[in-house]
């Protein structure tokens, strides 16, 4: 069988498979097994390296990083932050709506993930701003909206697998501190359109919190700001790989959680160990999966085809990098963002890297467009979750979803063709 | 057929504290590597053999209860447009793939470890025992994906038979 039709057969199983709802994961297994079952290669390479993946001492970073926002969320780690950023933010027109991106900013940087910040900020957020008179669609449009900034804001685990996908070409330190300007960014973003649409609808403001109330809330919530820093200090200091942080997270959130706080008994820790381990095993199988599928590509030279043929396509630098941007837009909005990151980053990298993409810039672009994917149906787990706690209509909030969703694009465009957007921190930080 | 899905539940539930198990393990091991290198700037290679073992075990019985729960992610962009019944026979096709996969992760990790011959250094046993859990994954991933596939034809028996069916 010639190269061609072997990466025809290959791509024709897996998306077979994929569109008949078959896991992610098992459909690049069992494409990749389909390509040593019609070739010479033995098929026990695909359990080797999908094992050798596993194993990689960085990936264990995931399941602390879900554990840790795990124990947060059942600790009240996240109401605290709420107080927070409403001592901040509260008083402003929209002022729940600053709070509700503000406090994501803090939970989703420190969890990294967009649907636990959902569940945890907006299961307390959504129903207090339909009671103060915020319409519901805009109350779950902008609390989906704004936690996708715990993608990008570090510690993002969605980073750790880009650079497992990149094969060692951005490092997760410097992916982590390319992420801080955008997200924060994204979050400055997303509270100017709240207070431009609260004042155009009439939003109330919330009564300024007094200074010694403000003090103790400041005071209740700092065991709760720590915890990022527990995770970026060393790695952003010493090159400490990022699995040692996130353990010291995981224990500093629940020493914190369960003497400080009292908030979260031992008896509960095995039920949040064993949701933490289905959603991190979830990714480690796919990532698992990805590198043997990703094997395969190399073997076919899918990679160094793709590559040739975006660059034939186009000699504008422009265009190519919009067409990436918007193919990585729809496919955000029929597939999550786990699988997207794994299947896209070894194929799409080499040409990014022939047109001058510093892989680390590619993995910020890569994370927004996919985040923005995360928030638009018909494939939008953190909208999902959104329109759940909300009780609302999925169509309702996409048409609420707009204005946030265009200046999202507009951060996009920033960070694609201004490279020291993202790239200046760790020029300075990681040379 | 009752007492079958007893044994299938209590084995669902040995797969779930095994991996709180291993997650518990995991948060110990990397803690007392890290107490050991911060202070003495230093790590065992055991250590780090038996970590990766962990992460191995951990990330294929992950994988089996995954399928258990019909958790792992998956695209339902079609699948979703189609009729009741269709859907049904598709969540049957599924099943059986997901068997499949569990087959193969069964006959060529087993293949894989007769064939691995070397030794891991620092614990002294055969590397092989890296792919073990393979093997078993790939077991409970068959039994698993059997059990839906039998459950979902039983469910359809019964909705005929009720005349739920969507034609």
């Amino acid at each position: 069988m010639t190269e061609g039709t072997m990466i025809v057969l290959v791509f024709m199983v897996f998306f077979s498979l994929l569109l008949s709802r078959v896991p992610v994961a098992l459909a690049l297994g069992l494409a990749s097994f389909a390509y040593f079952l019609t070739t010479s290669g033995p098929p026990m390479s695909v359990v080797q390296k999908t094992a050798i993946q596993m194993s990689d001492e960085i990936l264990v970073s995931i399941p602390f990083f879900i554990l840790c926002g795990e124990i947060m969320a059942a600790g009240g780690m996240a109401r605290r932050l709420i107080d927070l950023a409403n001592v901040f933010v509260g008083f402003i027109r929209g002022g729940l709506a600053m709070v509700n991106v503000l406090a994501s900013m803090f939970f989703g940087g420190i969890s990294g993930s967009s649907v636990a910040d959902t569940s945890s900020i907006g299961s307390i957020l959504i129903p207090m701003m339909v009671r103060k008179g915020y319409d519901r669609d805009f109350s779950v449009a902008v609390t989906v909206t704004s936690s996708t900034q715990g993608i990008i804001i570090p510690p993002s685990h969605n980073a750790i697998i880009y650079s497992l996908a990149a094969g060692g070409s951005a490092s997760v330190h410097a992916l982590f501190l390319a992420g801080y300007l955008p997200g924060l960014t994204v979050g400055v973003a997303l509270m100017a359109v709240s207070w431009w649409i609260a004042r155009a609808r009439g939003y109330p403001r919330e009564v300024g919190v007094p200074l010694r109330e403000a003090k103790s809330i400041l005071i209740g919530s700092l065991p709760a700001l720590v915890t990022p820093l527990i995770i970026m200090v060393p790695i952003s200091m010493g090159r400490v790989p990022a699995h040692r942080p996130a353990v010291l997270a995981v224990l500093w959130a629940a020493g914190v959680s369960t003497f400080i706080y009292r908030s979260l008994p031992w008896r509960r820790y095995p039920r949040i160990l064993l949701r933490a381990s289905k959603t991190s095993g979830m990714v480690m199988i796919l990532v698992g999966c990805a590198a043997a599928f990703g094997e395969v590509l190399t073997y076919l030279h899918v990679p160094a085809r793709m590559a040739s043929s975006l660059l034939s396509a186009t000699d504008s630098r422009v265009v190519m990098l919009l067409s990436v941007n918007l193919l990585l837009l729809v496919l955000g909005l029929i597939m999550d963002m786990a699988p997207l990151i794994v299947i896209t980053t070894p194929v799409l990298l080499p040409a990014m890297i022939e047109v001058g993409v510093d892989p680390v810039q590619f993995g910020v672009i890569l994370l927004l467009n996919l985040g923005l994917g995360l928030c638009t149906p018909p494939v939008g787990s953190t909208l999902f979750v959104g329109c759940a706690i909300g009780k609302i209509s999925i169509e309702k909030v996409t048409m609420a979803l707009w204005p946030f969703y265009l200046v999202m694009l507009a951060v996009l465009l920033l960070v694609t063709f201004v490279p020291a957007f993202s790239l200046w921190l760790p020029s300075i930080m990681a040379p | 057929m009752r007492r079958f899905r007893e044994y299938l539940a209590l084995l669902g539930r040995a797969v779930e504290v095994t991996l709180i198990a291993i997650l518990g393990g995991l948060v110990v091991l990397v803690t007392a590597d890290t107490a050991l290198w911060s202070l003495f700037e230093y790590s065992s290679p055991i250590v780090a053999e038996v970590q990766a073992i962990l992460q191995i075990w951990f990330g294929f019985l992950a994988a089996a209860i995954g399928v258990r729960y019909g958790s792992h992610l998956s695209l339902n962009l079609l699948v979703s447009r189609l009729s009741q019944r269709a859907r049904h026979s598709v969540g049957v096709f599924v099943h059986l793939v997901e068997a499949m996969f569990g087959l193969f992760f069964v006959i060529y990790g087993a293949q894989l470890v007769r064939t691995v011959s070397n030794t891991l250094p620092g614990l002294g046993i055969g590397a092989s025992s890296q792919y073990v859990p393979a093997c078993s994954a790939g077991v409970l991933i068959i039994i698993f994906s059997l059990e839906k596939t039998f459950s979902s034809a039983h469910q359809d028996s019964t909705d005929q038979e009720m005349g739920t069916g969507d034609d």
